[in-house]
């Protein structure tokens, strides 16, 4: 059987590169799923999970991922996300704190502080988690 | 004739100062372990980055993008200075900023401004001292520089050129070479050169054929959305890594400069205790005589 590798790479380092069947993932414009054999596709991506499947049947690997750009040729699928969490070790009491810090420092600040952006796109990332979690 | 107490002072002066370079020799080579690593671990990112964007330069053809624009007149420029917060490094910080000192000067000298980002408490007391306009500066994360930071910088970058703020942004920072041997660079962030980025992907494409199918790549949503977002990213990329890299070279310059430290402390140790000794033996001998010519006096 055909497979496809599978690499998902952060800044920080590489996350996971494996075989696998098919991978779906969070496009801006939808999900999608790619398997061997899929045509050329470049695309930008949204917050979300990148689930890998090492068979037809078989959920093997999920990944909360905050947006990044998916690469994909014949037997490659390259992943470049801005972050990644395999999403079986989010705990889910810890996201809720950083939430609620982000939260309240976020609401300490006044509107067009410069570190508004930074915090945002962590609220972003937590509710992201927090949201994958709980499916 | 020195005193035998103040060579014994100085030899134990230099002795503690041994000790301290040679720990800090120490200190820096088991850093250095760590900073590669994460060079190692922050390289498959920028790489898969640029492979990216060189598909997406050659696929979507005629690009329009304001990160990619050259400003006719370059009036204004920004340069971002990666250095340390600690000195002790040999010439790893004062490389990097006497070039852009250099280089601020020769901008000013043809009519320009030149601001500069300081990384680096080294760079902001060095550019503070010689009145040279800071844009940004950021301390206290250069052994571990966040993505925080770089994502901080490449936003000012983008944002300074976007608006006509600046006309060009030159990152300037020591790379790794490898760990005992560091190399200046200086790159141009702003504006992107989408056509040095397209040129390596074509040379991989042997064939024809090969050129036809890379160019049917479908696009999510459309070519020019994806480069939108890939644009910054890959600037801010290129910072990251530059910081990164910087700081894998900063524990090989300062393990480099720590050796060489302790050497010459070595060897000023062995000149002094030969003094000391000479000098010591010198002291015997004058007494001696004293003795001798004392003893013959009382014979007489």
């Amino acid at each position: 059987m055909a497979s496809l590798v599978c690499d998902i790479v952060t800044p920080a380092q590489q996350e996971f590169s494996a075989e696998c069947y098919m991978v779906a993932v969070p496009g801006e414009s939808g999900h999608m799923g790619f398997m061997p054999g899929h045509a050329p596709l470049m695309s930008t991506l949204a917050d979300g999970e990148v689930r890998i499947f090492s068979d037809a049947n078989t959920l093997s690997h999920r990944f909360a991922c905050q947006g990044g750009y998916v690469q994909v040729t014949g037997e490659k699928v390259i992943v470049l996300t801005d972050r990644a969490v395999p999403a079986d070790s989010i705990d889910t009491a810890d996201v809720s704190a950083k939430l609620a810090e982000v939260e309240s420092k976020l609401a300490a600040l006044e509107e067009g502080a410069p570190e508004r952006s930074v915090l945002e796109y962590d609220l972003r990332w937590y509710r992201t988690l927090q949201q994958i979690a709980s499916a | 004739m020195p005193n035998l107490h103040d060579l014994e002072r100085r030899i134990n002066s230099v002795n503690s100062t041994k000790q301290i370079t040679r720990t800090m020799e120490m200190v820096a080579a088991a850093k250095i372990r760590k900073a590669t690593d994460r060079v190692d671990a922050a390289t498959p990112y920028a790489e898969s980055m640029s492979e990216m964007l060189g598909n997406v330069a050659e696929s979507a053809g005629n690009l329009e993008n304001a990160l990619l624009a050259t400003h006719d007149d370059e009036k204004n420029i920004l340069y971002i200075a990666v250095v340390s917060d600690r000195g002790l490094a040999g010439g790893f910080n004062s490389n990097v900023l006497r070039h852009v000192e250099r280089e601020v000067h020769a901008a000013r000298a043809r009519g320009a401004n030149a601001r500069v980002v300081a990384c680096g408490k080294k760079a902001i007391t060095y550019f503070d001292f010689r009145k040279i306009e800071l844009d940004l500066t950021f301390k206290d994360q250069s052994a571990d520089p966040t993505l925080d930071e770089a994502l901080q910088i490449s936003a000012r970058a983008i944002e300074g050129y976007t608006t006509g703020e600046y006309d060009r942004v030159v990152l300037v920072y020591n790379h790794a070479k490898n760990a005992a041997e560091q190399q200046l660079r200086e790159e141009v962030v702003l504006p992107i050169d989408a056509e040095a980025l397209a040129t390596p992907a074509r040379v991989q494409d042997e064939g024809a054929e090969k050129a036809v199918l890379q160019g049917d790549s479908i696009f999510e949503p459309d070519a020019e959305s994806v480069l939108d977002s890939l644009l910054p990213a890959y600037v801010k990329t290129m910072i990251y890594h530059a910081l990164v890299d910087s700081a894998a070279a900063e524990q090989g310059a300062r393990r480099t400069a720590m050796k060489s430290a302790t050497d010459n402390a070595n060897e000023m140790v062995e000149t002094l205790q030969r003094f000391y000794n000479r000098v010591r033996q010198g002291a015997i001998t004058t007494e001696i005589n004293e003795i001798v010519g004392g003893a013959a006096a009382l014979e007489e």
